[in-house]
């Protein structure tokens, strides 16, 4: 996930030390009243959000338009899609399909209500459908 | 509307390689968090271990599936999932068992686990335990192709990594009786995939080429089955999800036509690498004395008639495991066949399993030219989870061991000087190692993929269509290429109907300077860096001349082809291929 928003290995690993320092400085802040696994992945969230602040992003690709086939394609527009997604909606998609995570502890994660989840993926997804759509045209 | 969550999920796992948790530096983090080494150890040991819960579910998902009240695969080791199946079913399964030459021991009980029907046909899901393995059998009423049995070593439930067990994938039910023109593919009326699940487990998420789909979980499994699939559709990911959770299932694809094989795995073999006692030639005493060892091999054995296994001057029926359906015959005969010179006396090993039977043969003057164990891989299909292999091994053995790439390790039934075992398909690169009487390692063989792994160069990074060309009737034909994991270029080509081919060339320069060939009505092929012109000769006298684009030809044919000619840059001739009818 930290790669994810980092869009950077090294950056994601450094992020994730760094969360985990973060958490035991703080491990006294921890007051219970959440899941604590929600607290670990908020922590390094953020961490992984420092990190990006830090430098300037990249975009991870681009839509090569030359002729092509093939379902290799779509890793190209997938690509591009995760590349353009805003940093919110970017750290929602790796949460929920890469970490698996259901979209209640989404919410925890990233400080909103279930419905901004939702909203944040459903938009995320159909700027995915609209890139699919445009490329098999 | 497109179902993208599948193409999110599969992309992100490919592009971002999870993270193995116990590479994770805890002193990095204990001197960021500017804590004292000596005095805060034992606490942060504390902390890891409280959010290492959340890593651990990652990196051992049954762990972690225990951990949060499901159940393991005890039903299956100890218990009798499902139902007794009625009295016809057994009975029909007892008198296919006892035609078999490898029955399964012991008269083994059919358990009914799944019933349903799908598109007007009925599937019957069984399930049965037999020696160390535990077996399926899917019954498809009214179509060919059934029944499928697909069997699994109980051991691989005992050290699951996840609660849900593949045991057969897209196998294809309703086979049609008619040749495809061309190379085109047909269909089946319906492929199954299968296996089972240990306690507790919600659902079996598939995730095929056209969309995710839900199996149905019963009685300690699961079937899903595709009615009329897409030509070369397949299952590509297996998830279990347990109180909402998903769980990756360890999993092989069922390869499909040129290119959809597997490619070999990443991880690393594990077990030893060197041998500890060289071993030249090496014999097996029994068979050069002829002793009557295992069984005799029957008269009416289904495969006594074989080419594979007459001719035999002496023969045996071996079981290496005790615990398994399958047996290991052994011959001497003067074959004159599978690469031993006619005369020359030859000993053959065969794996006689349910599905089939396989194997090879060697000269008795060098039995064992390689090591002091010979072996062969078989898979009965490309959707079964688990291959086996077996072979034979040498007086100088006492016994062998396999070890998978995720670090287990199991002793390899070794009896008669036969072994046979079955693996995982999922576990691989696997090494197996035989030791001497005195525990010194006197063989070790490594595994790098399974017998359905792509060996061969195969397209690596984006196609890119280079030729379209239209016949008189307007239909669109297309050749395009992509690099080769070999460092030259694959090329895949599709032409009206659906026929198609395809292959990889190298670098080599010496490699030929006009490979092409024709489908109905096409020329197709590659052609060498010096042929920088391809001249049709057609058997009517026409000719036409086209230049190949980046190597390759893609040319509809009005009539008969003659020869094909290739001319250097000069107008020189430096390649022809006639295909005049002798």
């Amino acid at each position: 996930v930290a790669t994810g928003i980092t869009g950077d290995p090294e950056l994601a690993r450094d992020a994730v030390q760094e969360g985990f320092a973060s958490l035991w400085r703080n491990r006294r802040s921890y007051r219970g009243d959440g899941p604590l696994e929600a607290w670990v992945w908020r922590v390094v969230v953020n961490a992984a959000r420092m990190q990006v602040r830090a430098v300037v992003p990249e975009p991870v690709a681009t839509i090569d338009h030359t002729d092509s086939n093939g379902a290799l394609d779509n890793d190209l527009v997938v690509d591009a899609w995760l590349a353009a997604l805003p940093d919110r909606q970017r750290t929602a998609v790796f949460l929920r399909y890469y970490a698996d995570l259901d979209y209640r502890r989404i919410a925890e994660i990233l400080g909103v209500e279930v419905g901004t989840v939702s909203a944040t993926l459903s938009t995320a997804h159909a700027a995915l459908r609209r890139s699919l759509a445009k490329e098999r045209r | 509307m497109i179902d993208v969550e599948p193409l999110i999920q599969d992309r992100l796992d490919r592009r971002v390689p999870r993270v193995d948790p116990a590479g994770a530096d805890w002193n990095d983090v204990r001197r960021r968090a500017g804590a004292d080494p000596s005095s805060r150890r034992r606490s942060l040991l504390a902390l890891t271990a409280a959010v290492g819960a959340g890593a651990a579910i990652v990196a051992t998902p049954l762990g972690g599936a225990i951990a949060r009240g499901v159940g393991d695969f005890s039903a299956w080791l100890s218990g009798v999932p499902g139902k007794p199946a009625d009295r016809a079913e057994q009975e029909a399964f007892e008198r296919a068992n006892s035609r078999s030459w490898s029955a399964f021991p012991d008269g083994p009980k059919l358990r009914t686990l799944i019933e349903t029907e799908l598109a007007g046909r009925r599937y019957e899901l069984f399930g049965f335990r037999s020696g160390g393995s535990f077996c399926l059998r899917l019954v498809a009423r009214g179509l060919n192709g059934s029944p499928v049995v697909s069997c699994a070593p109980s051991a691989e439930l005992r050290g699951a990594a996840a609660p849900a067990l593949v045991v057969l994938a897209d196998h294809p039910f309703g086979l049609s009786h008619v040749i495809p023109v061309g190379r085109d593919y047909v269909a089946p009326a319906s492929s199954a995939t299968f296996g089972v699940v240990a306690d507790g487990v919600d659902a079996v998420e598939l995730v095929t080429d056209h969309g995710k789909r839900r199996a149905i979980v019963r009685s300690n499994a699961f079937v899903s089955i595709s009615a009329r699939p897409e030509v070369g559709e397949r299952v590509r990911k297996v998830f279990s999800l347990t109180a909402g959770r998903r769980v990756a299932v360890p999993f092989v694809s069922a390869p499909f036509g040129t290119w959809d094989t597997a490619a070999r795995p990443a991880a690393k073999p594990t077990g030893p690498s060197q041998v500890e006692r060289t071993i030249r030639g090496g014999r097996i005493g029994w068979l050069d004395r002829r002793e009557l060892r295992g069984e005799a091999v029957p008269d009416n054995a289904p495969y006594a008639g074989s080419p594979m296994v007459k001719g035999f001057e002496f023969a045996r029926l071996l079981t290496p495991d005790p615990e398994s359906h399958m047996r290991v015959l052994v011959g001497i005969g003067t074959l004159g066949r599978y690469g031993v010179k006619a005369g020359q006396s030859a000993v053959c090993s065969w794996l006689i399993s349910g599905g089939g039977g396989g194997g090879g043969c060697q000269s008795l003057a060098e039995l064992f030219p390689r090591g002091p164990f010979s072996w062969s891989q078989a898979l009965i299909g490309g959707g079964h989870q688990f291959e086996t292999i077996s072979g034979l091994a040498s007086d100088d053995v006492a016994r062998m061991e396999i070890f998978f790439a995720t670090g287990e390790r199991r002793p390899v039934p070794l009896r008669d000087n036969a072994f046979l075992v079955e693996a995982a398909r999922a576990k691989y690169p696997l090494r197996l190692v035989a030791y001497d009487v005195d525990g010194r390692i006197v063989a070790v063989e490594t595994f790098l993929g399974d017998a359905a792994t792509g060996a061969g160069p195969r397209p690596v990074g984006r196609w890119q269509t280079i030729l379209t060309a239209r016949d008189e009737q307007g239909n669109e034909a297309r050749l395009r290429i992509a690099p080769s994991s070999a460092g030259g270029i694959c090329h895949e080509f599709r032409l009206p109907g659906g026929a198609g081919g395809g292959g990889c060339v190298s670098k080599d320069p010496r490699r030929p300077k006009l490979a092409v060939g024709f489908s109905p009505g096409w020329l197709t092929g590659t052609v060498a860096p010096a042929v920088a012109a391809v001249e049709l000769r057609f058997a009517d006298g026409a000719r036409r001349r086209v230049t190949p684009t980046r190597g390759f030809v893609l040319v509809p044919l009005p009539s008969a082809l003659s020869l094909v000619v290739g001319f250097d840059a000069r107008g020189r001739t430096v390649a022809q291929r006639s295909f005049r009818r002798r």
